[in-house]
């Protein structure tokens, strides 16, 4: 192994608040290597950004770090440098990138701008120099226009290139460290695909060491070298990557990968950690995981265990401290085998021809000068208890959709047929209707009335629809829904902000069941959680359409969720859905470029390092769609008739797929 | 028969019906009122001592605004009784004689003669010399200390302050406890031991007292002293200052009583219907907005001016006639003054009325109405409570440039507009009179501060997210 970059010992940084101090990061240890990733792996609040950010010494003045703590980057310890010193080194030995890159950037200067000034900050290049490096900068992360780039102010770009253009900007300094703060968690998988594999060549090229900092096992699977797992302040596994992914030994770990929903487990329910993280003020005396932890003994609640070295990896647990026959331990429970029985199948909503544009108006008096044309042409039918999912990157319609079924968005044309009565047109009758669709969204903090206590939330879709006359019902109802999505009674009374992620959204779940719908839209409602949080609630969707024989249209641009929830697949693309069939099917065999492109994209848990083979380029405008298949300028399988006119529909095998590789002319 | 006839001026009754409305609203919901948001107010130490404070202003502006005609001496042959034309309040005659006890001009804070030397004739010669003041002189032995003399009257204020403090304490935990024994004994333990997230029973009281004994010594020594001194036409600033509370306190509320509807149906409607709606409202509001807001405010307050001269007849005295000046006033101000909350609140409807919760609502089939009732207004009322607010101690500041320019409250009322405008030349003279701008100034800095205290507190009360 070559000399480490860097070096972190024993680092404990605390944080004031108002309850006491925070223990954030907890004895935590751990060195990179050039040319090496390591992987800090957790689910939020585990510790891992406050890492980051106190080796980049990002943290608030008030911050306590403990005193034999060290941060070795080559041999100064960054922990007693002063800040003017500390300047020095940010930037120019080490690089950041955070999440969002919508907020990374300033908006009011050009990109050009935004690269060069950090070249006057930490090089001694002269000013044509500098322009001549930020573009060569540009080019290796992978921008194909780099002239016009340096021109546009970040608003002109999109996610995937302004995430680009800040790994342009933390790579200007040359640094020996990155800093990688969840890099691809706000950008779809073909466009994260891009950009791991820029991040993997630059890094090949410059050969520094990279601190990759994320909750996606996938990401991990595919890029790192070393995982480094935390669990409330502390670093509970630490291996290399191969040998974590074929055989993790922390209980934590195990049973973080039995959480993650796939094919293969679709007839079983996923396996959930119960209870939640401990409290970081006063964390228990023994090992933090211990309350969760099914193998757990009386030594594991009073005494913390050590990181011990078993072979490759080293893991924080009492079961390898000592020789611990692994036979002696509980067996897990068996997961609860189930087969999904749909009884009836009649069709309970059918879309034919939906369209959804919204015009673009210029000047004094609004003239419409053109379209977005968010929704072109989908058709869609959904069978009573079965579950649709919509699968597409983010910006191909697939939201818009949503809201338009539900007429929260006008469609411009097109039917939608909710057993027998057309919904899109009858604004009158529609309202009676509303309680059989409902929606679930993606945000579970913006889709709850802060003001509104729990009870109001859940029984406002009761007051609306006048289903209950008096108060008891009403609130025997809300305590009813409140057991069935798993809240504790003492719910109702409460705000949503005493809430957490999970738990607001099995509010909003039950407020959109208090209407006793048919049919729920589930809008990314996973998207914003937690791998174990997301396992409760997919568990919880799963149930309940067993229980109560609801239908979902479930989108997502998550295809693990989609592969263990949905029994049939359409995937979107600019406004129209290019390729259509029974779940399976369409996961192991795509037919349309675009399906195998975004297929491939998916960083998988099992997959090791595989070669990525995106989709290159990104989502075209629906303002200006491509003329003939909106796919064909990123489709590798072009031909001269795909730019002229769009593709009709096929249907191979009952696979609908709308590419003209499958047409016989 | 009564020795006066009661008069109720135009805000007055505009006033006794804001505060009746609220009286009524506070004691049908008083059962509801244990869990709402809003009594964390009085669980926050600055927010309970700035209600305090701002009660106290609202009781003066209160009594201020209980006006009469007292009964006069004299009566026709048919044995009429007769009212004087002159109207005055409850105030008026607490503080009598006040208001009619004049002296020549200036005179200083606390001074026993007057501020410059003024001409004598003594043998036949005029001699410059400072003469004694009518008022003082009255009531102060010659030849004592001011201080001793002041800390003489405070100790004669204390027992008539203890006196009040336990009439109005005993009051007050009456109607908290409604008599019940265990409830007052639960109370009187809090007084001594606050609980951590309690009513700040301690801060009420201490607050209480203070301001009780403030008021009491004040009084005491208004009796013998000019506390402010006099101004140039030798009135009592203090009397003044006093008397301006009301004028503040109407122009603050009334006006903001006229903008609210306005502003909060207005921009509600814009924002969450747009289309048509919007476009309608906001042309309305961009074009008057565009007129300045002054040049608006003095060209309807002189046509109002016009309009009142020709109809001389309709006001009884001139009290009524300055207060109908007043009240237009009020209206005036708020329907110039509505556009900028308007803006606000439609900006901040058109963002509440995507979020999802709003969607959520929309998908469950709820009225638009019920969505606005809701959803839409409880999560403007903090952006609402926050212009009134800033409003408030504006409108106070903006009575003060329109009196400048002439057409602010009627010149005869006291404001504190009205007292600062005069202060202009004061300043300007050598030596300087200052006490008539620092006894505005110090009764509206009290007011304002209390008021943003206040609001501040209410703002975080009404945030779920720091309920905690």
């Amino acid at each position: 192994m070559t000399e480490p970059i860097l070096t972190v010992k024993h680092l404990r940084t605390y944080l004031p608040s108002a309850q006491g101090l925070v223990r954030a990061v907890d004895d935590v240890s751990f060195t990179i290597a050039r040319g090496q990733t390591l992987a800090l792996v957790g689910e939020s609040g585990s510790g891992k950004t406050i890492t980051a950010h106190s080796i980049a010494q990002l943290l608030q003045e008030d911050v306590c770090y403990g005193e034999n703590s060290q941060i070795l980057l080559g041999d100064i310890d960054l922990l007693r440098l002063p800040e003017v010193a500390m300047r020095q080194i940010r930037g120019r030995r080490i690089g950041v990138i955070f999440q969002e890159p919508m907020t990374s950037l300033n908006p009011v200067f050009t990109v050009g701008e935004q690269i060069i000034e950090v070249l006057r900050l930490h090089t001694t290049l002269s000013r044509r120099a500098r322009n001549h490096r930020a573009m060569e900068l540009l080019h290796a992360v992978g921008i194909a226009d780099v002239k016009q780039c340096m021109q546009d102010y970040p608003h002109q770009l999109s996610g995937g290139m302004k995430q680009r253009v800040m790994i342009a900007i933390a790579l200007a300094g040359e640094p020996d460290l990155l800093i990688a703060d969840e890099p691809t968690t706000a950008l779809d998988v073909t466009i994260q695909a891009q950009v791991l594999s820029v991040l993997q060549k630059i890094q090949q090229e410059l050969s520094m060491g990279i601190l990759l900092i994320t909750h996606d096992l996938g990401v991990v699977a595919q890029v790192a070298d070393q995982v480094a797992v935390m669990y409330a302040g502390q670093i509970i596994e630490y291996a290399p990557s191969t040998v974590f992914f074929a055989n993790a030994q922390h209980p934590y770990s195990q049973r973080l990968f039995e959480s993650l929903p796939s094919l293969n487990k679709r007839n079983y329910l996923l396996d959930m950690i119960p209870g939640h993280v401990p409290s970081l003020i006063d964390p228990p005396p023994g090992c933090r995981f211990a309350a969760r932890c099914r193998y757990a003994w009386d030594v594991c609640e009073t005494q913390l265990p050590a990181l011990t070295s078993t072979g490759a990896q080293q893991v924080r647990c009492h079961l390898y401290t000592k020789e611990q026959p692994l036979t002696h331990l509980p067996v897990s429970e068996k997961q609860v085998v189930m087969e999904k029985v749909i009884t009836e199948s009649h069709t309970l909503l059918s879309v034919q021809d939906l369209t959804v544009h919204f015009p673009i108006r210029r000047g004094l008096f609004k003239r419409v000068v053109g379209l977005v044309k968010a929704v072109d042409g989908v058709d869609l039918s959904v069978q009573a208890g079965e579950t649709l999912a919509l699968v597409g990157e983010s910006g191909c319609g697939k939201t818009t959709v949503a809201k338009s079924l539900l007429n929260l968005v006008p469609a411009t044309s097109g039917k939608v047929v909710y057993l027998d009565q057309e919904l899109t047109h009858h604004k009158q009758d529609l309202r009676k209707f509303r309680s059989h669709l409902q929606i679930i969204f993606q945000d579970p903090f913006a889709s709850l009335d802060p003001r509104m206590s729990v009870t109001d939330i859940i029984a406002e879709g009761l007051l609306a629809q006048r289903l209950v006359a008096s108060d008891k019902a009403r609130l025997e109802i809300v305590n009813r829904l409140l057991q069935q999505v798993g809240l504790p009674l003492g719910s109702a009374v409460r705000y949503p902000h005493q809430f957490s992620g999970g738990q607001r959204q099995r509010i909003a779940i039950a407020r959109a069941l208090a209407v006793s719908p048919q049919m729920i839209i589930c809008d990314e409602p996973t998207s914003a959680l937690d791998v174990s949080v997301q396992a409760q609630i997919v568990n919880l969707l799963k149930n309940l359409q067993q229980e109560l024989g609801l239908a979902y249209i479930f989108i997502s641009h998550n295809i693990a969720v989609v592969s263990y929830l949905a029994d049939r697949v359409a995937v979107m693309y600019l406004g129209r859905i290019v390729e259509e069939g029974r779940a399976q099917q369409v996961l192991a065999t795509p037919k349309h470029p675009y399906t195998q492109g975004l297929l491939q994209s998916v960083p998988e848990v099992g997959g090791g390092h595989k070669i990525l083979a995106p989709v290159q380029g990104e989502l075209p405008s629906p303002a200006h769609p491509p003329k003939g298949c909106h796919f064909s300028p990123r489709c590798p399988h072009v031909m001269p008739i795909c730019r002229q006119s769009y593709p009709p529909k096929a249907v191979i095998d009952g696979q609908m797929v709308k590419c003209y590789l499958y047409i016989e002319s | 028969m009564m020795p006066f006839k009661i008069d109720i001026l135009w805000t007055d009754a505009v006033f006794f019906v804001l505060l009746a409305s609220i009286f009524i609203l506070i004691f049908f919901q008083r059962k509801q009122m244990k869990h709402a948001r809003w009594t964390q107010v009085f669980k926050n130490k600055v927010g309970m001592s700035s209600a305090v404070v701002l009660f106290f202003y609202l009781c003066i502006a209160f009594l201020d605004s209980l006006h009469f005609r007292p009964e006069l001496s004299q009566r026709l042959p048919n044995q009429e009784t007769l009212y004087a034309t002159q109207v005055e309040s409850v105030l008026d005659l607490i503080l009598s004689p006040l208001d009619v006890q004049m002296e020549t001009t200036y005179a200083a804070p606390f001074a026993t003669t007057s501020f410059a030397e003024e001409p004598h004739l003594v043998q036949g010669q005029v001699v410059y010399d400072f003469e004694p003041l009518r008022y003082t002189a009255e009531h102060i032995p010659p030849d004592t200390p001011t201080l001793t003399e002041i800390s003489h009257i405070m100790r004669a204020a204390l027992p008539l302050t203890g006196l009040l403090t336990a009439v109005t304490l005993v009051v007050i935990f009456f109607l908290v406890t409604l008599g019940s024994p265990t409830r007052i004994k639960a109370l009187f333990i809090r007084i001594i031991r606050p609980a951590p997230r309690g009513v700040c029973w301690r801060t009420f009281m201490i607050t209480w007292v203070l301001m009780l004994f403030l008021c009491t010594t004040l009084y005491y020594l208004s009796r013998h002293y000019h506390i402010f001194g006099t101004d140039k036409i030798g009135q009592d600033v203090f009397y003044q200052a006093v008397k301006s509370i009301r004028t503040g306190v109407m122009i603050g509320t009334l006006t903001t009583l006229v903008m609210l509807p306005f502003a909060l149906l207005m921009g509600t409607l814009a924002g969450y219907f747009r289309g048509v709606i919007d476009d309608v409202i906001q042309y309305t509001y961009m074009t008057l907005s565009s007129i300045p807001g002054i040049l608006l405010i003095a060209a309807s307050v002189l046509i109002l001016e016009v309009f009142m001269n020709q109809h001389a007849q309709w006001f009884a005295s001139t009290a009524a006639r300055a207060d109908a000046r007043l009240f237009a006033l009020c209206v005036i101000l708020g329907l110039t003054s509505w556009t900028s909350l308007c803006r606000l609140i439609r900006a901040e409807t058109l963002k509440l009325r995507e979020l999802d919760y709003v969607l959520a609502a929309q998908a469950l089939g709820v009225r638009n109405l019920m969505i606005i009732l809701k959803h839409i207004f409880p999560n403007l009322l903090h952006i609402i409570l926050i212009t009134i607010v800033l409003d408030f101690s504006g409108l106070v500041l903006a009575e003060a440039v329109l009196s400048y320019i002439g057409v602010g409250v009627d010149p005869s009322m006291q404001s504190f507009g009205n007292m600062i405008n005069s202060a202009r030349l004061e300043l300007a003279r050598e030596p300087t009179v200052w006490w008539p701008l620092a006894a505005a100034f110090i009764f509206m800095f009290v007011l304002v501060l209390a008021a943003n205290l206040f609001a501040d507190t209410v703002r975080d009360a009404l945030d779920p997210r720091k309920a905690g």
